[in-house]
């Protein structure tokens, strides 16, 4: 049997079955077994009648359903709580094929003694009516134009268990609730005055004294003029259905109470949106009431910030029919804004399309306060880093950097995650790497802080030093969870170090050099403080203390007293000193020390001796040695001169005294002989006495040279003196077989001078140009001489064919003792310049293009150009000159 | 029979020993001639004829000894008499040895000269 066949069956409103051309009944619905009392459906009628009717009615049952006739029969049956027990079967057959294919078949209550009378009086429509009125498993009541009860069905009867008479006043009576009367008559009183229908819910009481719930539905009939003749009123029993109801209401209104108690918000939706419930909570929370909340009435409390991202969340999440969390705020009766999570989850129904939308709202204003804090404390965290004047970076516990602050970024231009590969990178110097290399993976290892010193690239291409110090973060167990790097730039300060180390070691070098150390005494305190030198002068060892007893352990006694005094001094005020003092020590020969010191007051109020010492040892033996050279020299130039000096003597003396001998022995003989020849001893005498002044001459000349007058400043012709030189010097010439030749400018201006000295270096020149004449070979060894004036001076040339000297000799010719002559003393060309200095000329040595060199002088001559001179400002004194010679 | 002056010739650059000593040396006899540079008496008729040569030591250009060796070199047999106002008897001995008759020291007298003289010949005993 189809589904659909069944369905119709059991929803008719009244008994129905299907049985087999058998006699099988292959379905009952539930209207059917529950008034059968049944559990489920059967297949034979549940008969219940003696033995005897019982076989006649099966088997009429039987003879019937094999027929192919429609028919109607009355089955005693057995019915649990109705006293009666027949029921009036109809039945009718459906034929396929020209057979019987089932029988379906409706069943009435076979209606009791009332109802029959009354329809004994009706025409056949009527009795049509009450056929139908008792098949309707229904309790129906029938009033009259006027509202009366007219005639009640079986069903109901039994229901009541009363009469029809008693039924008519049940106005009056307790059939009906009497909460309900009023309502029930009400609506039958409005029917019947308005013609209208009426419908009513309201409580009857069954034959048992229980009242059930009824819905009762009276429809009225029209007659032929057109007004309401009578209502027929259906009774439903709705009991069940308000009993769930109820329970459904009673539990509803415990969920509500339930939600209501929660300490959240809840709320409902429709699917379309439509908020149909919030819950008390919210509408304390938003001192709303249920109507305002309604709908989108809520949305009003939603912060205006908040709402254009809410009410977009929310259309999504509609339109998804997925659950979804917001954050919004919403404004409590206070008017302060809270933030809430807002949670929404659908319920589905069987089809997959959402039934209704569930919510909550979470007060998180707590945790978004934390929130807001937590991102104030990092922003303000943020701020202190960035704000620090240094470049922070931060490690993760295996060394990664992980963020660092803006001026890290500033400084190498470069993100963050380039200067994670610092090491292999090139911003850390190729110089440094190692030590960075070792010191911070030493403490990333060890979890000791690091602090080192590096260069980093700037991003300009520049190296500045950095300080890097780095700091462990341990969480509560003591675990490293970050590394703290704060990098310095100690560029500045590491070149101000490099260059006071620097400074420091150029004055520990200019003491070491200058053999010059230096100390403070505080006079208070007894503390002395030496520099390095200071320590090796005094032979210390430097790591010692120095105290001033090791000071005076190392004077020798005159010494000590010279100290003593000193210090005496200091301690009654500020003065300066300068004072020699000889140290013993313990390694060699005394030391000579020059102190040079000064005592003021420091800031603390202490005397202070403050000074430097000076080991002279060296410079007092280079002078010792000087001083011996010096009078060695004067030894060996005065037995030079003296030797000079003879030679010259011996020879100017000598000629004109052998003049004279030979002229008085010829003047002898000739006077002797006979005759006598007295022309020839006249010329003899006069050469005599002419000879005799020649030698007179020479010695004058000789005294002039050699006496000890102080220089004697005249107008001096330059080609006289240097006649008078050459007269003086023409042995030398003779015993170094050199020629000399003059060739003296006419019409020389004359210059101021001393004579002597001005000879003298005409002499040397002359001297060291024969002493350079080669000793041996081919070469001419000559001396020219010559003079010239011109440019306010006078100039000598000295050009001699000697050895000359090396180019690099020009520059030291004039260092006392360089010479080119093996034996010889230089000493003679620096005096002769210095003579040259003093009358304001110079002296030159040039070598010649062949041989030889040329040396010379100019001196400037006189201001009035002849005459003596009386000593001008252009001119040196004799006093000047004799200084500085 | 007729005996040749012996001819000596006088070699100083100094003018009073040229003045004096030819008129001493006249006194004694000897024909003289006198010079004053050895470049001079080298180019002169002296040189073939002297017997003997009254020579100072030192002079400028060629000094005397200088012209001692050049008068060997040339083979001319010249007796000296070398006169010197410094008085070095080293300068004397090795004059001596390299062939000079005597060496005077200025001033010397008449009869050191006679002396010097007969010793180189150029005076008979």
């Amino acid at each position: 049997m189809s589904v659909e066949l069944v369905r119709v069956l059991e929803a008719l409103p009244g008994m129905a079955f299907t049985a087999l051309p058998n006699g099988s009944i292959d379905f009952m619905n539930s209207n059917l077994v529950d008034f059968l009392g049944l559990a489920e459906a059967v297949t034979v009628w549940p008969l219940a009648a003696s033995h005897s009717d019982l076989r006649d009615t099966r088997e009429q049952w039987y003879a019937l359903l094999s027929g192919r006739e429609p028919f109607e029969i009355t089955l005693p049956v057995s019915h649990p709580t109705s006293a009666l027990q027949e029921l009036r079967v109809r039945c009718k057959p459906s034929i396929e094929n020209d057979r019987v294919e089932r029988w379906y078949g409706l069943a009435t209550e076979e209606v009791g003694i009332a109802w029959r009378a009354r329809t004994r009086d009706g025409a056949a429509k009527a009795s049509e009516n009450e056929t139908i009125l008792e098949s309707i498993p229904a309790g129906i009541g029938v009033l009259d134009s006027n509202g009366n009860v007219e005639a009640i069905n079986g069903h109901l009867l039994q229901y009541y268990g009363r009469s029809l008479a008693e039924l008519r006043s049940w106005g009056r009576s307790d059939v009906v609730h009497p909460d309900d009367m009023p309502g029930l008559t009400n609506a039958v009183q409005q029917a019947v005055v308005e013609g209208s229908a009426y419908e009513a819910e309201v409580r009857l009481r069954r034959a048992d004294g229980e009242y059930r719930w009824f819905r009762i539905v009276g429809c009225p009939l029209a007659d032929e003029s057109g007004a309401v003749a009578r209502w027929y009123a259906l009774h439903i029993d709705i009991d069940d259905r308000r009993k769930a109801e109820d329970a459904l209401r009673f539990n509803e209104l415990a969920f509500r109470n339930i939600v209501n108690a929660m300490p959240v918000t809840v709320w409902t939706c429709r699917p379309d949106g439509y908020c149909e419930f919030v819950n008390d909570r919210w509408l304390e929370y938003a001192g709303f009431n249920a109507e305002q909340a309604e709908g989108s009435g809520w949305e009003s409390v939603i912060h205006p910030e908040d709402a254009g991202d809410l009410a977009k969340f929310w259309k999504a999440s509609l339109a998804s029919g997925r659950p979804a969390d917001f954050e919004a705020r919403m404004r409590g009766t206070d008017g302060a804004y809270r933030w809430f999570l807002f949670r929404a989850t659908p319920l589905l129904g069987d089809d997959g399309e959402v039934v209704k939308w569930y919510g909550t709202h979470i007060d998180i204003e707590d945790r978004k306060r934390a929130e807001r804090a937590l991102a104030e404390r990092e922003r303000e965290s943020r701020l202190i880093v960035d704000g620090i004047a240094g470049m922070i970076a931060i490690f993760s516990p295996d060394a990664q950097l992980i963020d660092g602050n803006q001026q890290i970024l500033d400084y190498f231009e470069r993100p963050l995650s380039e200067l994670n590969d610092w090491s292999s990178n090139g911003i850390t110097h190729p110089d440094d790497l190692q030590t960075c290399i070792d010191s911070f993976m030493g403490s990333i290892a060890t979890g000791e802080p690091y602090d080192y010193e590096t260069r980093f690239l700037r991003h300009d291409g520049t190296w500045r030093w950095f300080q890097l110090r780095g700091l462990p973060l341990r969480d509560a167990e003591g675990k490293i969870i970050r590394w703290y790097g704060l990098l310095t730039d100690i560029d500045d300060r590491k070149r101000a170090e490099e260059k006071l180390r620097r400074s420091e070691a150029f004055l520990a070098d200019a003491q070491r050099l200058s053999k010059t150390g230096s100390f403070l005494l505080n006079l208070g305190t007894g503390e002395v403080t030496w520099s390095a030198e200071t320590y090796r002068i005094f032979e210390v060892d430097p790591t010692t203390p120095v105290t001033l007893d090791v000071v005076l352990s190392r004077l020798d006694s005159d010494s000590l007293a010279t100290v003593e005094q000193v210090i005496d001094q200091a301690n009654s005020g500020d003065g300066d000193f300068d004072y020699d003092i000889i140290l013993t020590t313990p390694s060699q020969s005394p030391k000579h020390i020059r102190v040079l010191a000064h005592s003021e007051r420091n800031r603390d109020g202490d005397q202070e001796l403050i000074g430097a010492v000076q080991d002279v040892t060296e410079s007092r033996k280079a002078e010792d040695a000087l001083n011996q050279a010096r009078s060695e020299l004067s030894y060996v130039t005065r037995v030079t001169s003296l030797g000079v000096l003879t030679a010259s003597i011996a020879h100017e003396v000598n000629q004109p005294l052998a003049g004279m001998v030979t002229n008085a022995e010829t003047c002898l003989r000739v006077l002797a002989s006979d005759p006598p020849n007295l022309d020839i001893a006249k010329d003899t005498a006069r050469r005599t006495i002419r000879d005799a002044n020649r030698a007179a001459e020479v010695i004058a000349r000789l005294w002039n040279l050699f006496s000890r007058k102080p220089p004697h400043l005249e107008a001096i012709d330059i080609n006289e003196i240097a006649e008078e030189v050459i007269a003086l010097i023409s042995s030398d010439l003779q015993h170094a077989k050199t020629s000399l030749t003059t060739d003296f400018a006419k019409d020389l201006p004359s210059v101021t001078g001393a004579r002597v000295q001005l000879q003298q270096v005409i002499m040397n020149l002359l001297r060291n140009s024969i002493e350079a004449m080669p000793t041996a070979g081919d070469r001419p060894r000559r001396i020219r001489l010559r003079t010239e004036g011109g440019l306010g001076e006078v100039r000598l040339h000295i050009e001699d064919t000697g050895v000359g000297f090396a180019p690099q000799g020009l520059d030291r010719i004039y260092d006392a003792f360089y010479t080119t002559k093996r034996d010889g003393m230089g000493i003679g060309l620096s005096v002769s310049r210095s003579i040259i200095e003093n009358h304001q000329g110079r002296l030159w040595a040039a070598p010649n293009a062949d041989h030889g060199a040329t040396v010379g002088f100019s001196v400037p001559t006189s201001p009035s150009g002849d005459g003596e001179s009386t000593g001008g400002s252009a001119v040196p004194t004799a006093g000047d000159m004799q200084r500085n010679l | 029979m007729t005996v040749r002056k012996k001819h000596v010739s006088v070699v100083d650059d100094d003018e009073s020993v040229r003045e004096a000593l030819p008129d001493l040396l006249r006194s004694f006899g000897l024909s003289v001639e006198a010079f004053a540079s050895a470049e001079a008496f080298l180019n002169s008729k002296s040189l073939q004829i002297s017997d003997g040569m009254i020579l100072d030591v030192a002079m400028p250009g060629m000094t005397g000894p200088e012209l001692q060796q050049e008068l060997g070199r040339r083979g001319l047999k010249i007796s000296i008499i070398f006169i010197t106002a410094i008085k070095d008897e080293d300068v004397r001995s090795r004059l001596i040895r390299e062939g000079a008759s005597d060496c005077l020291f200025k001033p010397f007298s008449a009869d050191d000269l006679q002396d010097a003289l007969r010793l180189a010949s150029l005076l008979d005993e």
